[in-house]
């Protein structure tokens, strides 16, 4: 049967992709995408908690079941997307700068 | 538990409220065809409505930090646990409110020209709605808010990073702080997920009380940890403060001003929270483990200021000097973090809470100052070389003057407020019996020396290429006049200003009155408030 450790397994396998695609891509979409997969892989994570630790636990205390995890899922799914939208305007605008979206070219500030 | 939320908590948030009007108006108004005219035509319309809502804010936390006027700081948390607006947060927003008012001044009279017309409502819409974020950062209580409050903060400064879409090295700097704070706030969600894994709940304070019943685990380690990346990135911690120059350097002066006081201020009230709220309820066999976070924490803030401090001996440019000084400012300020659980002696965080508002208000008047000097310097010459700086005294000598203050109070020069910021940075440590924490904080002042003095020198003896005469606009005057007498009157009543932060440094749970939600939890174990003036929470 399917339980709570098959599911913290998936979220540690995707949070690993997740943090190996942030270190070794060169391209900002791929490093978004890498970002992406680790915030799925918290997801996963709170819904699994939700629906295996503690919706049943509060409900055992005579309380309606939590739904803490799941409206945090909720959330962060909503401001994925707003952090999509603006990374991507970001990325639009070095591009018109620099034509490409390799963060190795972004060398003109150092020191 | 109610469902509806009594009018009272909602007018707790009422400086969040002022704010969230004035960015849907910034954002509805000009679109609507009666008054598109009027917001085509300049950017008066909109300056003046940031300013208003600004001020409304600042004046109605300033109301509830007072208790003037009907309002006052709730004794318990509002929202269902979400937000705590206990005086330590209501002043923290009075600081964050305030300085965003002055750089709204600042960007009016210096910078404005290189926003288009058009652009304006946007402008001022993510200032204030970045504002807004930064303000709920000092007052989250709960992980979901605090998760919230970082992104409501670190999205309006991504797009502010780039506002300038003509600049390359602003397209690149947004480019490097979005990814970042991307990949930041990710690992810190994760390390939330496994907190709400093991205890089940959001909440910091239940989260704390469990730990102090249940002792330390895995999972709390993590979920502390990635905490602490989230908030280490908003302060530019080490290791992931190399976004900040970078992004100083890139972004337009007023908002690497903003980036550099309030985002910062909201960031710190945060984790002075967080290590408030573990160590408060902290039971004996967690002690061990709170005492390693705070050391953690503090050697964090050690590496940090040490970095900042090195880096800025070799900057040429204003602003990148500028930014690993406030590198440097934000590792003495984790110092003081760490400390907070680093030495409970007696199962008890310091209350220390009172000194991070002390320097919070200093730091933010001087640096308001400096970047206030530099934004005329480079409105003026067109460049943020410090060579610029040659002769400054010939050409506007309150400006040479004002800055030599400003960069000897972020040294921490006797009669400035930056001296007495960190004199009591330090009494606190060493009182606390942790020298090395002195130590670090004593060679790193040394260590700063060099590069604050090396404006002042290409100030007094350098020739300028032009001794042409500066003007500076009434605004910038009174900025930097306010800016300066900051300084100076933290620096001359530093007693007042101490005296003033001691009794607004409350936290939710040590205020005296509490209701009894938050404090049943609280039997098991002693509990007693150090605060001066606190009486104690005894069940």
């Amino acid at each position: 049967m399917i339980g709570l450790s098959h599911f913290l397994t998936l979220s540690a396998i995707l949070f690993g992709c997740g943090v190996a695609t942030i270190l070794t891509k060169r391209n900002a979409i791929g490093i978004l995408m890498g970002v992406e997969l680790v915030l799925n892989a918290a997801n996963v994570n709170l819904v699994a908690f939700n629906r295996f630790s503690w919706a049943g636990a509060s409900v055992a205390e005579g309380a309606a079941p939590a739904v803490d995890g799941l409206m945090f899922a909720m959330f962060i799914i909503v401001l994925a997307a707003a952090e999509a939208a603006i990374a991507l305007a970001i990325f639009l605008n070095f591009y018109n700068h620099f034509t490409t979206i390799d963060i190795e070219r972004a060398r003109m500030l150092r020191g | 538990m109610t469902i509806g939320l009594p009018w009272s908590e909602v007018l707790t948030l009422l400086p969040e409220l002022c704010l969230l009007a004035a960015v849907c108006v910034a954002l509805i108004a000009p679109v609507l065809p009666p008054l598109r005219a009027m917001f085509r035509a300049s950017h008066g319309p909109m300056t003046a409505l940031a300013v208003v809502a600004l001020a409304a804010a600042l004046l109605s936390s300033i109301a509830m930090l007072g208790g003037w006027g009907g309002l006052s700081a709730p004794a318990d948390t509002v929202l269902h646990g979400m937000l705590a607006v206990d005086p330590f947060a209501l002043s923290v927003k009075v600081i964050i409110y305030a300085f965003t008012l002055l750089v709204v001044v600042l960007w009016m009279s210096t910078t404005r020209g290189s926003v288009r017309i058009a652009d304006g409502p946007d402008y001022i819409s993510l200032v204030l709605s970045g504002a807004l974020g930064m303000s709920l950062m000092a007052s989250a209580t709960n992980l979901l808010m605090v998760f919230l409050a970082i992104e409501a903060a670190s999205f309006p400064s991504y797009a502010l990073a780039g506002f300038n879409k003509q600049t390359r090295r602003s397209s690149e700097a947004s480019l490097k702080y979005v990814l970042i704070g991307a990949a930041s706030s990710a690992l810190m969600l994760y390390g939330l997920s496994m907190l709400y894994g093991y205890y089940g709940t959001l909440d910091l304070i239940p989260i704390a009380q469990r730990l102090a019943a249940e002792g330390m685990s895995a999972g709390l380690l993590m979920g502390v940890f990635g905490l602490l990346i989230g908030i280490g990135f908003k302060l530019s911690a080490v290791p992931i403060h190399f976004w900040c120059p970078d992004v100083f350097e890139g972004a337009s002066i007023e908002i690497t001003t903003f980036l550099s006081v309030a985002s910062k201020a909201g960031a710190i009230a945060l984790l002075v929270r967080v290590m408030m709220t573990l160590g408060h309820f902290s039971g004996e066999e967690t002690r061990g483990a709170l005492v390693g976070i705070g050391s953690f924490v503090g050697l964090v803030g050690v590496v940090t200021a040490t970095w900042g401090n090195l880096a800025a001996y070799f900057q040429t440019n204003v602003k990148r000097l500028l930014a690993y000084s406030s590198i440097a400012h934000a590792g003495y300020m984790i110092m003081l973090a760490g400390l907070l659980t680093a030495s409970m002696d007696n199962a008890q965080p310091a209350d220390l809470a009172y000194a991070l508002l002390f320097y919070l208000i200093v730091y933010a008047c001087m640096n308001l100052g400096a970047f206030a000097v530099a934004a005329v310097v480079a409105k003026e010459t067109g460049s943020e070389s410090l060579d610029e700086y040659a002769g400054l005294g010939q050409r506007n000598a309150f400006l040479a003057v004002a800055m030599g203050c400003f960069l000897l109070s972020l040294f921490g020069m006797p009669l400035t407020g930056g001296f007495w910021g960190k004199v009591r940075f330090g009494f606190e440590m060493w009182g606390e019996g942790m020298w090395w924490l002195v130590a670090a904080l004593v060679v790193n002042t040394v260590f700063s020396l060099y590069f604050y003095l090396k404006p002042i020198i290409i100030m007094v003896w350098k020739q300028p290429a032009s001794v042409r005469v500066m003007s500076v606009s009434p605004a910038m005057y009174g900025v930097v006049g306010v800016s300066l007498l900051g300084v100076f009157a933290t620096g001359l009543l530093p007693d007042r200003t101490t005296a003033w932060a001691q009794r607004h440094s409350a936290m939710v749970f040590t205020m005296p009155s509490q209701s009894d939600a938050t404090t049943q939890a609280v039997a098991e174990g002693p509990v007693s408030s150090r605060a001066p003036g606190v009486a104690e929470v005894d069940r």
